[in-house]
């Protein structure tokens, strides 16, 4: 996939993902991340994409979300908690964050942590 | 004789005349810190993994009365761990760039006639087989008979492949589990794996069928032991104090001790069987402690483990 295919395809994701919700809307979401991207621009709105989806749904909810999520979703969704944790411009979002990340370790164990930082596929 | 090797770059094979063990230099030819060594099944090579991107694999030259070696040149980074085959002719390597691989060891010099029931007969230092992972590889072995291969990534992964059905159609069974990531493999049986690393406790893998699962870390949580509080007056005061003073809290709490024997991160696992199937082993980690296992003793499916 080119940079230009990539960077259509994580904008189409986000028009999309806007129509839907709940666990559906993060599946969708999280599909395909751009891993193989150069472009942090491209990275970003995906990160958007998630961050949006996540936003979305409420804390009562996050158990019941993260139950339905296959092991590579969940994988993946660690990666882009701990991207959006990091991400100065948007630190009001980082206790919620933080709730996703509690219920996450829950479900996965420090092993998914382990992957996220060690992957080179950063999303 | 014994095979040392360390960060000095250097590897000595010790000889004992009797009374003494007697080191001998064995020239790697490597710039960089030298990580593994391991004997091949027949004793008369041994691989060394270094970080200078390379393998020297070794052998006696009774001739010039010396150890030399090989190289083995196709890594990208820092070999981590090697693993002898059983027919020593094969050695995989598990490497910081992601990859495990299986490479030809065959010297003509010490070799019997090579064996080509597994892989193609190639020659020496020429790659057999490789596949990428998601982390560096900090592990790899061979299963007792040496029809599979395992690797552990620093990705939290166990991963086995089956040479069995031939090289071509073998593909790797990837298993993430929830522990973190492991350091050192070892076969118990043909469906058994044992890894240890950062999670303390050893975890047990089996074979299910055809495919690999994670069937338990094997030191089992024990009852959780009640403090017992003290009953009023002088003692009670002074545990409070004792325990303000030592620990920063009021009372002695049940996470204060760790439930496992290890209490840092175990590095190396060794069978302590001289038999194909492993039923005890010992493990040692990064808190100094030498732990001795008897698989029997476990609670295990001893029969579904295939030991």
């Amino acid at each position: 996939m080119s940079e230009e295919e990539m960077s259509a395809a994580v904008k189409a994701r986000a028009s999309q993902v806007k129509s839907m919700s709940g666990a559906s809307a993060l599946s969708a979401a999280l599909k395909d991340p751009p891993v193989a991207s150069k472009s942090a621009e491209t990275k970003q709105i995906n990160a958007d994409t998630v961050a949006g989806v996540l936003s979305n749904i409420g804390d009562g909810d996050i158990t019941k979300v993260v139950d339905s999520l296959s092991m590579d979703e969940l994988d993946t969704l660690m990666k882009y908690i701990y991207k959006l944790m990091g991400d100065p411009a948007a630190s009001e979002r980082s206790g919620s964050m933080l709730k996703w990340h509690a219920k996450l370790l829950e479900k996965t164990g420090p092993g998914s942590i382990v992957r996220s930082m060690t992957d080179r596929k950063t999303v | 004789m014994i095979v040392t090797c360390s960060h000095d770059r250097n590897a000595f094979v010790w000889t004992n005349d009797g009374t003494t063990w007697k080191p001998s230099l064995v020239i790697l030819r490597i710039d960089r810190a030298a990580l593994d060594v391991k004997w091949s099944p027949d004793g008369k090579k041994f691989a060394v993994a270094s970080g200078s991107k390379c393998v020297p694999v070794c052998y006696f030259e009774a001739e010039h009365d010396w150890w030399v070696s090989k190289m083995i040149k196709k890594h990208k980074s820092t070999v981590t761990k090697v693993a002898w085959h059983p027919n020593s002719q094969l050695l995989a390597t598990g490497s910081t760039d992601f990859k495990a691989r299986v490479f030809s060891t065959y010297v003509r010099q010490v070799d019997d006639a090579q064996d080509a029931s597994t892989f193609p007969a190639a020659a020496f230092g020429e790659q057999c087989w490789e596949t990428g992972a998601h982390g560096w590889v900090n592990s790899v072995c061979w299963s007792p008979s040496g029809s599979a291969l395992a690797w552990a990534g620093q990705d939290s992964s166990l991963s086995v492949v089956d040479f069995s059905g031939g090289v071509e159609a073998a593909s790797p069974d990837v298993l993430r589990f929830r522990e973190l990531p492991m350091e050192d493999l070892l076969f118990c049986s043909e469906k058994c794996v044992v890894g240890v690393g950062h999670e303390m406790n050893p975890l047990v893998f089996s074979k299910k069928g055809s495919s690999w699962a994670f069937e338990r870390k094997l030191e089992l949580k024990k009852e959780a032991k009640k403090v017992e509080a003290k009953a009023g007056g002088v003692a009670a005061a002074r545990a409070l104090f004792q325990n303000r003073t030592d620990k920063g809290q009021d009372s002695a709490q049940a996470t204060d001790t760790l439930d496992t024997t290890h209490e840092a991160s175990i590095c190396c696992i060794k069978s302590t069987c001289s038999d194909r199937t492993i039923r005890s082993f010992t493990t040692s980690g990064s808190d100094g402690k030498i732990a001795f296992w008897e698989m029997g003793e476990l609670e295990l499916d001893m029969a579904a483990l295939g030991l």
